[in-house]
């Protein structure tokens, strides 16, 4: 079994608070835990520079570092500029992230539900300066809930909930067709059984039956097996490693 | 819900890279042709100085040349006083003046005669006493050749005597 980083020729690496795990090209998983981010990232730099030569990787974020925000309508500002910039702060003062941040809006302006997605600057600047070091290039650095939600969503486009559990962070989002109702990470949330009652609360604030929902967790101490994740074909990086939590389709 | 496109990453730096490489590459290009065609320019504008001057030498050496033909063309100044002495020596005046002498017809008389050696011809002015005279004076002249060297040319009265001029060649 494979991931699908394997299959682009770039390893994988999963940044969150205190827990990198890296799935290279040989389908091994090399995981730090515990520690500082700076110290889960200089972990890394030890085990690239190992592998020795240079590397293309494809960054996921936890949702520790990363997170989505809800936007509200904006009343008040007269230019798109201040738009853009009260829908910046917004979503900084909504994520529960430090300033500096950099923030990334999808939907601005539209009617279907604007979602900002903000981590803290430092998270970035310390990741391309491990890289730097480890004479390594990231290709992309993206949330990996968000890769997890466009894996659900091509399994179930009518999916109106999904929720991820990853490194001790909660993210769930709501929604109907293209439109989301609510999009935010509940941190941390130290134990599985938390998140899936999290989870089952926000249903039911919600009223959304279990049916219509979709609820994983990324779990590295378990021995890969994609049985209990979501097809392959879906295009979901770390997927031996994802389960499901309670019920749902 | 829609899948949400995000994306931290910095932009790939190989397309500045290779933009920037492309740049110096047609630079450097640039910078070289220019340092050739300089080089072309020079040596052909060298070498346009050395036709130049071989043009201009040609040029002299042609001038030279041509004077040199004129003066070979042109007959030396001395050649014709030699060709008139040759030709005054070899006229026989003497011999022309004694045929003269030697021809006397009554009422004819030799009253001029003029001799241009070097176009070898006689003119003689003889007062006659009439057309008959002159005709017998020009048949004496003539005597025992068989082209006559003599001819009248002219029977004129003048001052109330008739002037016989007569031409002769000698050759």
């Amino acid at each position: 079994m494979s991931s699908d980083g394997n299959k682009r020729g770039a390893a994988d690496v999963y940044v969150s608070e205190g827990d990198v795990a890296m799935v290279g090209l040989s389908d091994s998983l090399w995981r730090h835990e515990g520690g500082t981010l700076a110290a889960g990232l200089a972990a890394l730099v030890d085990r690239l520079r190992e592998d020795g030569g240079s590397r293309r990787l494809r960054i996921w974020l936890g949702a520790a570092l990363c997170r989505p925000v809800r936007l509200a309508p904006i009343a008040g500002a007269r230019t798109r500029a201040e738009r853009s910039k009260l829908a910046e702060l917004y979503a900084i003062a909504h994520s529960g992230l430090q300033s500096p941040c950099r923030v990334s809006i999808d939907g601005a302006g539209r009617s279907d539900g604007a979602v900002a997605v903000v981590v803290e600057e430092r998270v970035l600047t310390a990741i391309e300066h491990a890289l730097s070091l480890a004479q390594s290039r990231a290709a992309s650095i993206r949330p990996w809930w968000a890769q997890a939600l466009d894996a659900a969503l091509k399994s179930n486009p009518t999916m109106r909930a999904l929720g991820i559990w990853e490194g001790r962070a909660l993210t769930f989002m709501t929604g109907e067709g293209r439109y989301f109702a609510s999009a935010q990470t509940l941190y941390p949330v130290e134990a599985v059984e938390s998140a899936s009652a999290a989870f089952a609360r926000a249903l039911v604030s919600g009223m959304i039956s279990p049916n219509d929902a979709l609820a994983v967790a990324l779990d590295w101490s378990s021995s890969p097996d994609a049985s209990h994740g979501w097809p392959e074909e879906n295009g979901a990086v770390f997927t031996p490693w994802v389960r499901r939590l309670g019920a749902g389709s | 819900m829609r899948a949400l496109r995000v994306d931290f990453a910095r932009p790939a730096r190989w397309p500045v890279v290779v933009l920037w490489a492309l740049s110096m590459a047609v630079l450097a290009a640039a910078a070289w042709a220019g340092v050739r065609d300089f080089k072309e320019w020079r040596t052909l504008s060298a070498a346009r100085v050395q036709t130049a001057k071989l043009g201009e030498q040609l040029r002299a050496a042609r001038v030279v040349q041509s004077a040199q033909a004129a003066s070979a063309a042109k007959p030396p100044a001395f050649s014709l006083n030699a060709r008139h002495w040759m030709r005054m020596l070899a006229f026989d005046g003497s011999g022309v003046l004694r045929s003269i002498e030697s021809v006397q017809v009554a009422g004819a008389k030799v009253v001029s005669i003029e001799i241009d050696s070097d176009s070898q011809r006689v003119e003689l002015e003889v007062e006659v006493t009439g057309a008959d005279v002159a005709s017998s004076y020009l048949q004496a002249l003539n005597a025992g050749t068989e082209r006559p060297a003599w001819a009248l040319s002219r029977l004129q009265i003048q001052g109330g005597t008739e002037l016989a001029l007569i031409h002769g060649r000698m050759e």
